[in-house]
């Protein structure tokens, strides 16, 4: 079986990545509206991966009330595309 | 957190890639442009375009006051818009600043380097109308290559999201600043 990365693994981690690719930053309620999540689950999903150095998040403003901006950094994206293609190897295999 | 990370093999793998391209879905179909925002920007690098146009064959100090407020309405008119499009949408993409800000593929440099080489040869004639037509012409170009990247955006968003960072903007924005301030030294 091909290397799976445990960290974005999880249905809404990998999701929160992907999403991330899409933009340099999100806001963390736009983000929660795309992902179709809680805020607390969106939160403990971001600290996760800011832990592991998959995702950068900084606190600033959206239309004028203080939020959180998250964003994909290069360790994330190549995480993400690793677990990706390694994904991609499982399905050609049965395939 | 355990029946999330379980997995039950390639059906698994398929659901879980095609609901996070699904997510991202969410994200980039609800996104819009700034209202206007073509015709701003065509106006803005039109007014750029016409004024460096003049103030470089002017070869005064007016003609680089002319430059640096016709790059001044540019800047504020391309700050303006990526502060909208954040505003409305919750996000900041850097392919989109480097389209609008400094012109980055091939449709917007073609007509930015054409408008301008155009109107300076024009206003270097003094013909005025066609440093007019130029710039407009170079301006509407400008636009249309900042539209055709926001159509190849929103088919294919990660490979047309990255672009141009802030930093990088500063620093080129800083090394325009020199370069001015070198000009009117020399000059």
């Amino acid at each position: 079986m091909p290397d799976l990365d445990p960290l974005i693994h999880a249905p809404a981690r990998l999701q929160l990545v992907t999403t991330l690719t899409a933009v340099a930053e999100a806001e963390f309620s736009t983000l929660r509206e795309a992902l179709q999540v809680s805020d607390s689950v969106l939160s403990k999903h971001v600290s996760a991966l800011v832990s592991a150095g998959y995702v950068r998040s900084r606190k600033g403003t959206h239309e004028g009330r203080r939020t959180t901006w998250v964003g994909l950094t290069d360790v994330g994206r190549r995480a993400l595309h690793e677990h990706v293609a390694a994904l991609r190897e499982l399905i050609d295999v049965v395939d | 957190m355990e029946s999330e990370t379980r997995f039950d093999g390639p059906d698994d793998a398929r659901a879980r890639l095609a609901a996070a391209d699904l997510a991202r879905g969410r994200l980039t179909t609800g996104l819009k442009l700034p209202r206007g925002l073509h015709p701003a920007l065509a106006g803005a690098v039109a007014v750029q375009i016409g004024t460096a146009a003049v103030g470089i064959a002017e070869q005064s100090a007016l003609g680089l006051g002319l430059l640096l407020a016709g790059l001044g309405v540019f800047l504020a008119v391309a700050t303006w818009l990526l502060h909208r499009f954040r505003r409305i949408n919750g996000v900041r993409v850097d392919g989109l600043t480097g389209r609008v800000v400094l012109g980055t593929g091939t449709t917007s440099s073609v007509a930015y380097v054409w408008g301008f080489g155009g109107a300076t040869w024009a206003a270097f004639d003094s013909q005025w109308w066609l440093v007019g037509l130029a710039a407009v012409m170079g301006g509407v170009g400008y636009a249309l290559g900042a539209r055709q990247w926001w159509d190849a955006y929103r088919a294919d968003p990660a490979t047309h999201a990255r672009g141009v960072s802030p930093q990088v903007l500063a620093m080129l924005a800083l090394v325009a600043a020199l370069g001015f301030v070198v000009l009117m030294v020399v000059g």
